[in-house]
């Protein structure tokens, strides 16, 4: 039977089953948690030519049953985590290959997927809240891999902030049920046209928090560069990616259907947050000198574009917002591999010791160069053209300051992303050998940095994709329509 | 009233420990004390006065099905809270797991310690 909801139970029985495998097949598990996530990859990939909705019933009719429900929006979304946590996988199998507990770090991975993938498609704030937990959970113990003395400190830091924001989360939730009386996002959003509640302003204050905290928004960010430097980096490019996939999806869809009838000031609380989020994102990037936390800072920058574009609220500032969160998840899964290979290669994650790895280490130079520039939105690369995008919606919309100040911060991007591009060249030290012509690492990097310059030279490649997820997010009619 | 109003103080004094000790098993005890505020917000919503029934359907109050509808206590916070308090247990877990293993690394449990950056 063909269901959208296999590409999640694919990804949950995979996460089970991983143990047995490891213990039954001690070599030849590594080749498991790629297989399992590619499994998961094609099944949402085999509805790219079915627009529309697509939904799943697992028990009774929507008011009430266990419900999925995807539309262009959410479709875009889980295109991404997964296709991203496939290649991030298959990187994973090649280079955590010495790891001593392989098998733990591939159970963890696929929990951590299914939660991403979780929250992406369900219908039901409940079942959000549940798969959120389950993403949150395993990243902790993701972070906490090497049970070193720093990894120890970031965990410690996460957990607390982490658990603070799903209580917020699920506070949230009870706040929506007390005064709607439905789990059902749909139903809720119908209802919610008719009742006006301080509460609900409270609820919506508690998600944007919650999910903040995750997204890394200005305030909260301060677990997320540690944590992401000192996980696995096949595990940080996960949450880099997926995570802020994940969290981005759930603001959006609570701010943009749920809340159809959103406070008239959200937008300027959207640019509040954004321009704090780029700025100090930014700023922070230039005193790093570990190349992790500095990609980590980059992305805490980048999320900030995403909120100032959303915050237009036309459909232009949607479209552009949306392109680049693609740009983002793209960009910072391909830098975060990257670096992995490079703090390997050179055996210190700090940029004052490397040098001349064009020559050492090519693909990863130029995937660092591809996914900076992407970052950065200088022309071939696809940055370029969703900035481009953004700033016309300001523009165009009226928000003349922000938008400023957004072409500022981008000039400030280049200015951070020097440091780890001059420690590109430079004269050839003797470093250990690391092997990039092994295929689990070649065609994740080659296809990410491909990925980066097809959407470069051709933009409109990813138009319909865009579109449809855009429109879906303005115009919630189909969304609800299940209801009726 | 009364319910919100507990429930908000043990959230409060939960997130207050949980931000502000120092002591990790101390942070631990406050994020329990909070999601346990949260869970007695959610099961009071389902309170349904003092004329409440167990939301079982028998034979008595089969004929006063339209009582039973009014004043069956709401089955749906119950299912929801004993979900929660699954996933607040694993958080827990892992967090107890964490304080065995920061006292292994730093011989002390003080969170002090733990937020310096340098290695």
């Amino acid at each position: 039977m063909k269901r959208v909801i296999n590409a999640l139970f694919a990804l949950l029985f995979g996460a089970f089953i991983s143990p047995l495998v490891g213990f039954v097949f001690p070599k030849g598990s590594r080749h498991f948690t790629p297989l399992v996530t590619f499994v998961s990859f094609a099944i949402v990939l085999s509805y790219f030519n079915s627009p529309g909705l697509i939904t799943n019933v697992l028990w009774k009719a929507p008011p009430i049953g266990i419900f999925i429900e995807v539309d262009g929006f959410n479709y875009l979304m889980l295109l991404l985590a997964t296709g991203l946590g496939f290649l991030t996988a298959l990187f994973a199998s090649e280079y955590m290959r010495e790891s001593p507990r392989l098998t733990h770090y591939n159970t963890l991975y696929l929990l951590m997927l299914t939660g991403i993938v979780g929250v992406i498609i369900t219908g039901d704030l409940f079942n959000l809240y549940v798969f959120f937990e389950i993403a949150s959970i395993s990243s902790y113990a993701l972070v906490a891999y090497h049970a070193s003395k720093g990894a120890l400190r970031a965990t410690t830091r996460y957990l607390i902030v982490g658990s603070l924001g799903t209580t917020l989360v699920f506070l949230g939730i009870i706040l929506v049920y007390s005064v709607t009386g439905s789990l059902n996002m749909a139903d809720i959003a119908i209802k919610m046209s008719s009742i006006d509640s301080p509460l609900l302003y409270v609820a919506l204050a508690f998600f944007f928090i919650g999910f903040g905290i995750k997204a890394d928004l200005v305030p909260f960010h301060a677990w997320k560069p540690g944590a992401l430097s000192l996980a696995p980096s096949p595990a940080a490019s996960l949450f880099a990616g997926g995570s802020v996939v994940m969290s981005l999806y759930a603001i959006f869809r609570i701010f943009f259907t749920i809340f159809l009838y959103r406070p008239f000031y959200f937008t300027y609380i959207f640019q509040f947050f954004a321009v704090f989020t780029m700025l100090v994102g930014a700023f922070l990037a230039f005193r790093q000198d570990d190349m992790k936390k500095l990609i980590a800072f980059s992305g805490i920058s980048q999320v900030g574009y995403v909120f100032l574009a959303v915050s237009f609220s036309t459909p232009a500032g949607l479209f552009a917002g949306l392109f680049q969160m693609v740009n983002l998840v793209v960009s910072e899964v391909l830098l975060f591999l990257c670096a992995g290979l490079v703090a390997r290669h050179v055996g210190s994650k700090k940029m004052d010791s490397m040098s001349g790895l064009f020559t050492t280490l090519p693909l990863a130079s130029v995937g660092i160069l591809v996914g900076a520039g992407n970052i950065i939105g200088i022309p071939p690369f696809s940055g370029f053209a969703s900035k481009i995008l953004l700033y016309q919606a300001g523009f165009d919309s009226g928000f003349l300051v922000v938008t400023l100040i957004s072409l500022v911060v981008s000039a400030m991007t280049l200015g951070y992303f020097l440091k780890p591009i001059f420690s590109l060249s430079g004269e050839r030290r003797q470093y250990e050998a690391v092997d990039e012509r092994k295929p689990q690492i070649f065609i994740p990097l080659a296809s990410l940095v491909v990925l980066c310059l097809l959407l470069g030279f051709f933009p409109q490649l990813i138009y319909p994709l865009l579109n449809r997820a855009s429109l879906a997010l303005m115009d919630p009619t189909a969304y609800l329509g299940v209801l009726r | 009233m009364i319910e919100y109003s507990f429930s908000a103080a043990l959230m409060v004094v939960g997130a207050y420990a949980l931000l502000f000790k120092e002591n990790f098993i101390k942070k631990v005890i406050g994020l329990s004390v909070m999601t346990n505020g949260a869970h007695l917000l959610l099961i009071s919503l389902g309170y349904r006065g003092p004329f409440g029934v167990p939301p079982v359907l028998n034979a008595n109050l089969f004929y006063n099905f339209r009582y039973f509808l009014v004043n069956s206590v709401d089955p749906l916070t119950q299912a929801l809270v004993l979900t929660s308090i699954v996933i607040n247990v694993s958080i827990t877990a892992f967090a107890l797991v964490l304080a065995i293993h920061t006292y292994r690394k730093f011989d002390s449990l003080d969170c002090r310690l733990l937020g310096e950056e340098s290695d």
